[in-house]
């Protein structure tokens, strides 16, 4: 029945919009009862007819017992709407730093929580995948679809519970402002089996002073026990020294991606190698030094480090 | 934390939650056990023991199939061998049946299992219900209950989660009136059609009367209904409670002639004084007839009346239940139908005819022959006795001429047979004389004790009442039966005496009573009294709107005010000082945020804004700043407060 499943994609599709509406994408969400639902579940359903059967029983045999009985049922039903609300009604989740993974591997989402504490029994889902806790921690894993490179916002997730008594289901489908990057495969072809071999060809040089985004590897050690306020750096000569020019061709298609993980494989080898090398996407070329200025060379984020991330996330994105 | 990929929104089962159901199926099968006969309460016994390995041994749970064929054995016995329970009956068994065999056969990841489980044992509450409506019992399954709704809770919670019994509590001070107002307010519907009735053994007065049927009723001393009169309460003579009539006599026994045809005497014409309006409370007796004084007038369903004036229910009270009545203290307006039936008389019993034509002959109007009668029995010698000696052959003759000793059964039928047989038409009415004024003659009580027998003759076209036993025993009608009979009688009785007496016997009646208001308010409550309820609740919101709205109002926000404002001075003297820097960070927020990391001091320099006289500024402020909170210069507040809302100015005004 194409029709059918044309008009729930359709409803659906508009349900997903509406939900946009009402709730864009925040980085910190405090659960309330704009986006939070509640409706009696199966369950429920069969404990309200239940109710029902009681009230015609008791009115039968004009029996007040029995309708007592009856409206403890729909009382305790009415009552666990609000107690299934509170449950999740100011619930607050928080957005975390953006998370990397390759495509094809594993990865997770991680979510803070806060006011977590006196709630049970939440259920957490995304893409078909679904986690009951039994009480919250302050930290949630969401595993996200990791199988094509790009830079994501982590999709609408759905909150449930049917706490207490399982008689009605209160739940939302937050969206927060939570990224993540998925970069492409890293794949050896052939033609990387001549790349250099690394450290092994390193030789030492001289001793220079500790500059912000000097490699941790490289200070020495024993003079800086020594002489802790002047921290030197070992400087190697590289016998290979060239950089490595890495050129994202122009292509398209499965080409490109096969070209993508190519490089990104490179990259990685060159990188675990303390091998100097640079990127370049268009008219655009990505290099060590360039990272090293502004802001990031004052914190002290080891630079080779920032630079392979910057590669790869520019190949995510081409 | 479970992770799967189907949702489940509940954990597995817990055994403590099984610990419960199976204690709640146990207490239940207690409950409903009067639905049971010997052998299906030994086999659900023996079900529920069956259980205790699985919990306290880990034995694995049956199978479906062995679950399913042992249902198919059971409900098949019971349906060839238990036939006479009656619907009522089975299908208790059948929902307990399913309750256990499920728990034998539980799956603890599966929800399906314990909510189905749930759901039947809420039901089984309900047949509880059904079989039991006295106080106690009550109090008991609403206990019971709890437990039902605690293992409900902890079937849906974290497990290793207790149930939460101090939010639960502040719960049960919101729920609990909702629940009571459901109750007082949600309209009520007439009953949609008749429901299977429990068979039980009848009690109270039968179809058939003969001498000592009512003597064995006044044994069993139990309760028979109990009445709240509305209007005027009524004196002792009139408190002839009519149940039942007997009007075919066969030589040995009374019964009823069928009679089915419902009669209305709301066209009856009576003065006002002599209408009464109350309710009685019935207990069960498995009959249809209730018990009214006089001539009901007004039915309210499920009341009716036959040509009689009998008042009786449409469906067997197989349970307690009560009925509002109005009825009018006046003989019962005869209806031109088969007359001749009231002189129907077997053969026999020539000596008592060949009087009752000597006395007709004397007094040929029927109100004269009556008292005729009267006085033969009072000036023949004759005696009020519990235990009269047996009577055989013709009972009548060998009553008036030998025995001369009898129960109110004896004179009623005595007095019938005188008056068919000199052509008066006359019956036996049964029911109850009188009763107990309980609780400061707030209602009436009317035990078995209280059962009794007249005769009722046609005179000027209606029904007459003559009570003969009066002219034996005339205390009988003001004084209860005890003080009547012998001591050797009063011991036949001594089993129900012995609990009525001393310490005890205020316990009970104490008991009594709050098991009378009981079924009064709780039982009793029905759509009348909920309108009544809701006009009266109406009226008090009438008289509330009648009040000087205006003065009280006045009055009320003054009040509030007054609250309003200790509770802010109260605010005031609790809440610790400000600090300066706290202030200073408030003020200044308008013209840029602090950053965390920033201290007070940076936040004060990193405003410091691209003129002269502002940069000038910040760096006085610092220092001053500098001076109040590290040096304790205290006179310097004034000075950084200035110092701010200049400086907050002046950043305004660059930004523009």
């Amino acid at each position: 029945m194409p029709g059918v499943k044309r008009l729930t994609q359709f409803i659906r599709a508009k349900i997903w919009a509406w939900l946009e509406r009402r709730q864009p994408a925040a980085e910190q969400l405090k659960l309330r009862q704009h986006i939070l639902y509640v409706l009696p579940t199966r369950y429920g359903m069969a404990l309200f007819a239940l109710a029902a059967i009681l009230y015609l029983l008791g009115s039968n045999y004009q029996n007040n017992l029995i309708l007592l009985l009856s409206f403890l049922l729909i009382a305790l039903l009415l009552l666990c709407i609000m107690l299934a609300f509170g449950n999740l009604h100011g619930l607050v989740l928080h957005h975390t730093a953006a998370k990397a993974a390759f495509a094809g591997d594993q990865l997770t989402v991680s979510i803070l929580l806060e006011q977590q504490q006196q709630r049970q029994l939440l259920e957490f889902s995304l893409n078909g995948k679904h986690q009951l806790f039994w009480t919250l921690p302050t930290e949630v894993m969401l595993q996200v679809d990791s199988s094509r490179r790009g830079y994501y916002q982590l999709p609408r997730f759905k909150i449930q519970s049917i706490y207490p008594f399982g008689l009605v289901r209160c739940w939302c489908y937050p969206a927060l402002k939570q990224h993540y990057w998925v970069y492409p495969q890293p794949l050896t072809s052939t033609s990387q089996q001549n790349l250099p071999a690394g450290d092994g060809e390193l030789q030492w040089s001289h001793l220079s002073p500790y500059q912000p985004g000097d490699a941790l590897q490289r200070i020495d050690w024993k003079r800086l026990a020594r002489q802790p306020t002047q921290p030197v750096v070992k400087v190697f000569n590289q016998q290979a020294t060239e950089l490595h020019q890495l050129v994202v061709p122009s292509l398209s298609g499965a080409a490109l991606e096969q070209a993508l993980c190519h490089i990104t494989a490179q990259i990685l080898h060159l990188s675990n190698r303390h091998l100097p090398y640079s990127l370049q996407i268009g008219n655009q070329i990505l290099t060590a030094e360039h990272n090293l200025t502004g802001t990031d060379a004052q914190q002290g984020v080891n630079a080779q480090e920032l630079h392979r991330q910057r590669c790869l996330e520019a190949l995510s994105l081409c | 934390m479970l992770s799967s990929p189907t949702s489940s929104l509940a954990p597995p089962t817990q055994t403590v939650v099984l610990w419960r159901l199976w204690l709640l199926q146990t207490l239940l099968l207690a409950l409903l056990s009067p639905a049971f006969n010997f052998w299906s309460l030994a086999i659900f016994s023996l079900l529920l023991l069956a259980k205790l390995p699985q919990l306290l041994l880990g034995r694995p749970v049956w199978s479906l199939r062995l679950s399913n064929l042992l249902a198919l054995v059971i409900v098949a016995a019971l349906l060839l061998f238990a036939r006479d329970l009656g619907v009522l009956h089975l299908m208790i068994h059948l929902l307990l049946l399913a309750a256990i065999l499920r728990l034998l056969g539980f799956r603890h990841a599966d929800q399906a299992d314990i909510q189905q489980l749930l759901w039947v044992q809420y039901f089984l509450f309900a047949c509880c219900f059904i079989l039991h409506q006295s106080l106690g019992m009550a109090l008991l399954v609403f206990l019971l209950l709890l437990l039902q709704l605690q293992t409900h809770y902890l079937a849906f919670a974290a497990p290793g989660s207790h149930f939460p019994l101090k939010t639960s509590l502040k719960i049960a001070l919101l729920f609990v009136p909702f629940w009571l107002v459901l109750f007082l307010l949600f309209p009520r519907i007439a009953p949609l059609w008749a429901l299977p009735d429990s068979k039980s053994a009848m009690t109270g007065l039968g179809e058939e009367l003969n001498p000592g049927s009512i003597e064995r009723l006044v044994e069993t001393d139990q309760l028979a209904f109990r009445v709240e009169f509305h209007s005027r309460k009524p004196r002792a003579d009139e408190l002839y409670w009519r149940a039942r009539i007997y009007d075919t006599f066969d030589g040995a026994s009374w019964r009823r002639r069928h009679n089915d045809e419902q009669a209305d005497f709301s066209r009856m014409k009576y003065s006002p004084a002599n209408r009464l309006s109350y309710k009685i409370i019935a207990e069960p007796h498995q009959q249809r007839h209730l018990y009214s004084l006089g001539v009901p007038v007004r039915l309210i369903y499920p009341q009716r009346a036959d040509t009689d004036a009998l008042l009786s229910s449409r469906t067997l009270l197989s349970q307690r239940a009560s009925f509002q009545i109005q009825s009018v203290l006046a003989p019962v307006p005869d209806l031109p139908l088969n007359q001749d039936s009231n002189l129907q008389l077997p053969e026999g019993n020539p000596k008592s005819r060949a009087l009752a034509a000597e006395l007709a002959k004397q007094y040929p109007q029927p109100d004269q022959l009556v008292l005729a009668i009267g006085r033969y029995l009072r000036e023949g010698g004759f005696r009020y006795s519990l235990t009269p000696p047996a009577l055989s052959g013709d009972q009548i003759d060998m009553f008036l001429w030998q025995s001369k000793t009898g129960f109110c059964s004896h004179y009623a039928q005595t007095t019938t047979f005188l008056l068919r047989a000199a052509k008066v038409p006359a019956r036996i009415v049964a029911g109850y004389l009188g009763g107990e004024w309980r609780d400061g003659q707030n209602y009436l009580e009317v035990s078995q004790r209280a059962a009794h027998a007249w005769v009722e003759y046609r005179h000027n076209g209606a029904w007459h009442k003559f009570d003969p036993t009066l002219e034996v025993a005339p205390e009988r009608l003001f004084s209860s039966l005890e003080d009547l009979l012998s001591a050797t009688e009063l011991l036949r009785l001594q089993g129900n005496w012995l609990s009525r007496a001393g310490f005890a016997k205020q316990w009970l009646q104490q008991l009594e009573d709050l098991d009378y208001y009981w079924s009064r308010w709780v039982l009793g409550f029905d759509s009348e009294q909920q309108q009544s309820l809701l006009s009266s609740v109406k009226s008090r919101i009438q008289q509330l709107a009648a009040l000087n709205w205006w003065h009280y109002s006045k009055v009320l926000l003054l009040l509030l005010g007054a609250l309003a404002i200790s509770w802010l001075a109260f605010l005031r003297l609790t809440r610790a000082p400000r600090s300066v820097s706290a202030w200073l960070i408030a003020e200044l927020a308008a013209v840029g945020a602090k950053t965390p990391q920033q201290t007070v001091l940076q936040y004060i320099l990193s405003l410091s804004g691209n003129t002269a006289a502002s940069q000038q500024l910040t760096q006085q402020l610092a220092d001053d700043y500098q001076q109040l909170v590290f040096a304790g210069d205290v006179s310097l507040e004034k000075n950084v407060k200035n110092k701010v809302k200049q400086l907050k100015k002046l950043l305004k005004q660059q930004r523009r």
